[in-house]
């Protein structure tokens, strides 16, 4: 009994999971910067330009959603950029549990704290731009499953360019396009709810576009990261 | 002294490469290198800086694809088998793959997950590695001899029949160097088999088979 429970997914996804909280949580500066460019720049955009409230609360989702995606992409950069260079990718590579597990358990990880702290936020920053509560909640609620989908398309990225020098603008380009779609159904399904429609539709599509990210992400990154490793 | 009561050590298991040949870019490492180990045997890899040491172990871990020619673990090739395979075989880098903010027992913890049979003695091992006074410190903050008796502290905790060494005595003081030929001796002795690639002519009394890149 004892040595199946040793031998599980479970074991080894649990404890990826938990190495990463741990270390992104003694990195602390290296999990404020995305958030704070994120709150700055939302917190600044109204002051930059002079709208009355009406406008601002029509621009307000979608200047909230590209800045959140922006300061997002900051992050994947570290997802396995800092494994490679300490060896412990070697490490998770001769690993005898499944590498899509463990790759897994990474993307879950940085979603944790590079999107749910996001997601935490939304609230407060839509102060700025006059967004009713069931708006910003709505917005939260979008956000909560689009950085998900972005974790997951984004882990594919950074798997891809880890064995590149600078790769920090390659990624950009690359994750960029796939997370337009995100972008435009979840700014839009917002836009949407104010003008009066069902936000339904909208929360489906990013949730339908997700559940396709997760369907392939971990294997696909686990892929890359085999022959990025060479 | 220790008890290494794992029954996949006292397995029968054989590691073969064969026509094992790597290109790093257009400079050929090796070419057509084959040679098998078995249990009780160790295989010392010799060569200057540059010569393709830890390039061979990488293919033989199964981290490079080689250019040409396969590894068999059993008369398997590891790419059909690499959780099988992995989960015999352990290996030590001077890149100690150990994250830099957590202690030594944290990034133990990790380990284990990542393999069945991880021992789970982490006291025992810290006091014959004199890492006991250390654990609780941030890995980065340590020596790079303190880092090498961590990546060796794994290594025995694994329990892997299979040891792929790259320069294991590099920064260690003589008490340590002296400890890790102990070991190595011990695990040969009990039916284990290692690969190591080194500088030193090292004094592993069992078994040897030489390999000299150049």
């Amino acid at each position: 009994m004892n040595s199946f429970k040793e031998l599980s997914m479970w074991n080894g996804f649990k404890k990826m999971l938990y190495r990463d909280l741990l270390h992104s949580t003694k990195n602390l500066s290296q999990l404020m910067n995305p958030l704070l460019l994120f709150i700055l720049i939302s917190a600044s955009f109204p002051f930059a330009i002079n709208i009355d409230e009406n406008q601002l609360m029509i621009i307000g989702p979608g200047v909230i959603w590209v800045i959140a995606i922006l300061s997002f992409l900051l992050t994947l950069n570290n997802l396995y950029k800092d494994d490679m260079e300490d060896g412990s990718l070697d490490y998770m590579l001769l690993s005898a549990q499944p590498l899509p597990v463990l790759t897994f358990a990474k993307i879950l990880a940085h979603w944790f704290l590079s999107g749910l702290p996001l997601v935490i936020l939304c609230p407060f920053v839509s102060v700025f731009y006059q967004l009713s509560i069931d708006v910003s909640m709505l917005l939260s609620l979008t956000l909560l499953i689009g950085t998900l989908a972005l974790s997951l398309i984004g882990s594919i990225g950074a798997s891809l360019t880890i064995s590149s020098q600078n790769n920090t603008t390659l990624l950009s380009l690359l994750v960029l396009p796939i997370t337009i779609p995100i972008l435009i159904f979840g700014a839009k399904t917002v836009v949407l709810y104010q003008n009066g429609h069902t936000s339904l539709t909208g929360l489906y599509l990013i949730g339908a576009y997700c559940m396709f990210a997760l369907s392939f992400s971990p294997f696909v990154s686990a892929a890359s990261l085999r022959i990025g490793s060479d | 002294m220790y008890s290494l009561d794992e029954a996949s050590i006292m397995k029968k298991n054989q590691l073969e490469i064969k026509n094992l040949t790597l290109f790093r870019g257009n400079r050929c490492l090796f070419k057509d290198l084959s040679f098998a180990i078995n249990n009780g045997e160790v295989v010392i890899v010799k060569g200057d800086n540059g010569s393709g040491k830890t390039s061979l172990l990488r293919a033989v871990a199964g981290l490079i694809e080689p250019d040409h020619g396969c590894v068999y673990w059993n008369k398997k090739d590891i790419t059909n088998i690499r959780q099988l395979y992995h989960q015999n075989m352990v290996w030590l880098s001077h890149k100690h793959g150990f994250k830099g903010q957590l202690n030594i027992e944290e990034n133990l913890y990790y380990e284990s997950g990542l393999r069945e049979g991880f021992s789970n003695s982490f006291d025992e091992t810290f006091e014959k590695l004199s890492l006991t006074s250390i654990k609780h410190q941030p890995f980065n903050t340590l020596s790079a001899g303190q880092k090498m008796r961590a990546s060796i502290a794994r290594l025995i905790l694994s329990k892997a029949s299979l040891c792929l060494l790259d320069e294991p005595t590099s920064n260690l003081d003589t008490k340590g160097r002296d400890f890790v030929n102990f070991w190595i001796n011990y695990h040969i002795n009990n039916g284990g088999m290692c690969i190591l690639a080194t500088h030193q002519s090292s004094p592993i009394k069992s078994s040897i088979k030489e390999i000299v890149l150049s």
